[in-house]
């Protein structure tokens, strides 16, 4: 500032540093067509110039330095030294300037984050016993640990004390990761390749001069002890530094935080802001930002925190709905438990829940009003609505018989029903042969695939409240079992039946007891079974070492054994299967073993399996006498 | 009231509070004394005294700043570039004003005026590149490429080279 007399005289010199008095002639040319917004700035009197340049971090005034040759003429040089300390002055507690340093040298080491080697951006420490950055490529070449310096036979002969003047102090842990370390090897001594290539080149040249050596180590030494202060007074500095902007930092984002939030609170999300998770506001960039909030900068990001809210709210309306909508579909769950107790068509309640009139029941009635299994309809209703199903699953399962070879191209529903068509699930056993009716009520072929998000986040929510996902949904559930639809063929022909028109109800009313006569032996007797069983055991034959194809014989009712096998057989239908490990027995046995075996007590679930076949006694003059059940 | 004349002949009357944050002019009145002469303002414009006067109407009353507390703000230093909301607002003006402000207010000696103008011009160079730097001073690398990969690194003073 000038003096007020002083300030009287008429007109201020106002061009100085492009004035032709100013130590570089050459006045920068200007860009064709544009206009910088501070383009008049250089024209202005030094004074002011210092005045501004003294608001700046010294790393401004090193790229202002590196703008333009006039700028750093003016800057690079001695005279302008107080520009730089004023600049210094600027950072909080900062050390002046070490010995043997210039002040933009100081700036640059300090705040420029290159790599002195290759220029390499985001070197963010500082090694100051070699006054450098270097990034992980170049502190591998030009550093090196002592202990692998004895390979070098330029080095090797030098003396250990011109080892000690190369080697690096201070916090080394950061570059000692580049290089490769042992585990016994925590704290390394690196050396400085380049720094002991040059002490090596001064020493060699008066190594024969024991005196003046010996007089060189110690002033090298002494000069390394007083650097040795400087690393350290450095590195604190930076330690307190990193420490003072971190907690500067999260003063201002908290303050900032609170401004927007007390905001935000003010223009009416208030209970929005109650019941968010406040993180979420906290993360956004236009938060969690380490500048004040002032008037202007809320106008300029009001519109897109506002919209942010809109998010909030319409997230948190969302979240109340489908929490509402899984309540509803336990109770819905609970409805069709009670309308299919008694009734012997079931279908999936998560493809239930997506059919009129029970979605708009579950997911268009208002959240206010409470939903209970009176709100939805009577259960006669359900029940057509369950035989509707039905008949559309049942037309889905023609596509699924056509994709086998076995199945003439022209089928249609009615082949469904036949005797020979049998389905497999391929989530639980696939050899276990299903017939059409079990098939659309087979859990397995509903069972929710574990951590799997569908295409659409509806489906997600909604397999995930029922635990189970539509019917053979993705299509690769269920597949036609050709081996059975083989092996109940065979036992159709043995019964003098038609394979292509005898239906599955047809042949159960039929009931006929088939003997396996590939397995009836003088010493075990007659292996005998009902259809349903025939069919899974000619598929044993053929993954077992049986003969692949066996004789059926049917029963005949004036067969002395007939009635015999007849009682056994339908007196003993309890035959149950383990769903775990797929052992057979009856009822007491299975719950022992899924107790024991499994540790199930709450969640046992058994499967009443077809009759399993009987031995049937030799006739008298025949062989053995003993009954042998599976 | 003190009348000022600007260079385009243009006369303002203000208040004497107001326009004594001006220490070129507060010395001006305490040197002549109780006068109805006008104050010549031959480097202000009436354009920029209008503006400039905004900025004393709004800062009335406000301490001026003491040599010692100069000084004071010297020795402590760490200035900050922090500018009040009202004074971000004021000098939201084009490139010309915001220089013929800045101008001004070291010519009429308003310390706290040219603060506000230098830290605005501090704010628009911090954390720019030197290729920011030019397009902010509308003028043209004249480094060579070999040049500027070398001023990287040569940071001695341009004597010690």
């Amino acid at each position: 500032m000038h003096s007020p007399q002083e300030s009287r005289e008429p007109q201020r010199k106002r061009v100085c540093l492009r004035c032709p008095t100013s130590t570089q002639s050459s006045v920068p040319q200007k860009r064709t067509g544009k206009t910088g917004k501070l383009e008049r700035m250089p024209s202005l009197p030094l004074d002011i110039l210092f005045e501004i340049f003294g608001h700046l971090h010294p790393l401004d005034i090193l790229h202002l330095a590196q703008s333009t040759r006039e700028m750093r003429a003016f800057l690079m040089s001695r005279s302008s030294a107080f520009v730089w300390k004023q600049a210094r002055s600027n950072v909080e507690a900062l050390p002046d300037c070490p010995p043997g340093m210039s002040e933009p040298q100081y700036a640059d080491l300090l705040f420029c984050p290159r790599c002195h080697y290759c220029g390499a951006s985001k070197v963010r420490k500082v090694i100051w016993s070699t006054k450098t950055r270097a990034c992980p490529a170049c502190f591998k070449k030009h550093y090196v640990r002592a202990k692998d310096l004895g390979d070098n036979a330029r080095f090797t002969e030098l003396p250990q004390s011109l080892w000690k003047l190369a080697q690096i102090t201070g916090n080394i842990i950061h570059c000692a990761s580049y290089l490769p370390i042992t585990s016994r090897d925590t704290r390394p001594k690196i050396i400085s390749l380049d720094q002991l290539d040059a002490l090596a080149n001064q020493y060699i040249e008066i190594k024969d001069q024991a005196l003046r050596a010996e007089k060189w180590l110690a002033e090298m030494q002494s000069d390394r002890d007083v650097w040795a202060e400087v690393v350290e007074r450095m590195e604190s500095w930076q330690g307190e530094d990193a420490e003072r902007r971190s907690e500067r930092n999260s003063v201002i984002r908290q303050r900032r935080f609170d401004a927007i939030v007390h905001t935000l609170s003010a223009l009416g999300w208030k209970e929005e802001i109650e019941e968010m998770d406040l993180n979420s506001l906290r993360r956004h960039t236009l938060v969690n930002r380490t500048e004040d909030l002032t008037d202007r900068a809320w106008n300029r990001i009001m519109p897109r925190l506002v919209e942010f809210m809109e998010n909030v709210r319409s997230n948190h309306r969302e979240a109340i709905r489908l929490q509402n909508i899984s309540v509803r579909r336990r109770i819905f769950s609970q409805y069709i438990d009670f309308c299919t107790f008694n009734y012997p068509v079931t279908a999936p309640v998560s493809e239930l829940s997506v059919m009129e009139p029970f979605r708009s029941i579950i997911e268009d009635t208002p959240v206010s009003i409470s939903l209970t299994m009176h709100s939805f309809p009577q259960p006669h209703f359900t029940h057509d609505v369950l035989q509707q199903w039905h008949n559309v699953k049942k037309q889905e399962l023609v596509p699924i018989m056509k994709k086998s070879a076995l199945v003439p191209r022209d089928i249609d529903t009615r082949h469904i029903d036949l005797a020979t068509t049998f389905f497999c699930c391929n989530r639980h056993d696939f050899s276990e042969p299903i017939g059409q009716g079990k098939i659309l009520a087979h859990p397995g072929a509903i069972s929710r695939r574990k951590m799997q998000i569908e295409d659409s986040p509806y489906l997600t929510r909604l397999f995930d409240d029922f635990r189970q996902e539509f019917w053979n949904y993705r299509g690769d559930r269920v597949a036609f079992h050709e081996p059975a639809f083989l092996a109940a063929r065979s036992i159709l022909v043995s019964c003098g039946l038609n394979p292509e028109s005898t239906s599955a109800r047809e042949m159960d009313v039929l009931d006929p007891l088939m003997e396996c006569a590939s397995c009836t032996s003088s010493k075990d007797g007659r292996l005998v079974m009902t259809w349903r069983r025939g069919v899974v055991h000619a598929i044993d034959h053929i993954s077992s070492n049986m003969q692949p194809s066996p004789t059926w014989v049917m029963m005949n009712s004036t067969d002395p054994d007939y009635v015999y096998a007849s009682i056994r057989l339908h007196a003993e239908p309890a035959s149950f299967r383990c769903d775990i490990c797929y052992k057979s027995g009856n009822e007491r046995f299975i719950m022992e073993h899924m107790k024991e075996s499994h540790s199930f007590l709450q969640t046992m679930r058994v499967h009443r399996q077809p009759h399993v076949p009987v031995r049937a006694p030799i006739l008298p003059g025949g062989h053995s006498g003993y009954l042998v059940c599976w | 009231m003190v009348l000022l004349v600007t260079s385009d002949n243009e006369q303002f009357t203000t208040e004497k509070d107001i326009v004594e944050r001006s220490v070129l002019i507060k010395n001006m009145l305490e040197d002549v004394g109780e006068s109805d002469q006008p104050i010549p303002l031959p480097n202000v414009s009436s354009s920029v005294l209008k503006k400039v006067l905004e900025y004393c109407e709004h800062h009335r009353g406000e301490p001026l700043p003491t040599a010692d507390s100069e000084q004071s703000q010297d020795e402590t230093r760490k200035r900050t570039t922090d500018i009040s909301e009202w004074d971000q607002k004021f000098i939201t003006v084009d490139q010309e004003m915001l220089f013929e402000i800045i101008l001004a207010a070291n010519y009429l000696d308003i310390k706290s005026l040219l603060d506000v103008g230098c830290k605005t011009v501090a704010n628009m160079i911090k954390g720019k590149t030197p290729e920011e730097i030019r397009k902010l001073f509308n003028i043209v690398n004249d480094f060579t490429p070999e040049e500027e990969a070398q001023i990287k690194k040569e940071n001695e003073w341009a004597e010690d080279r």
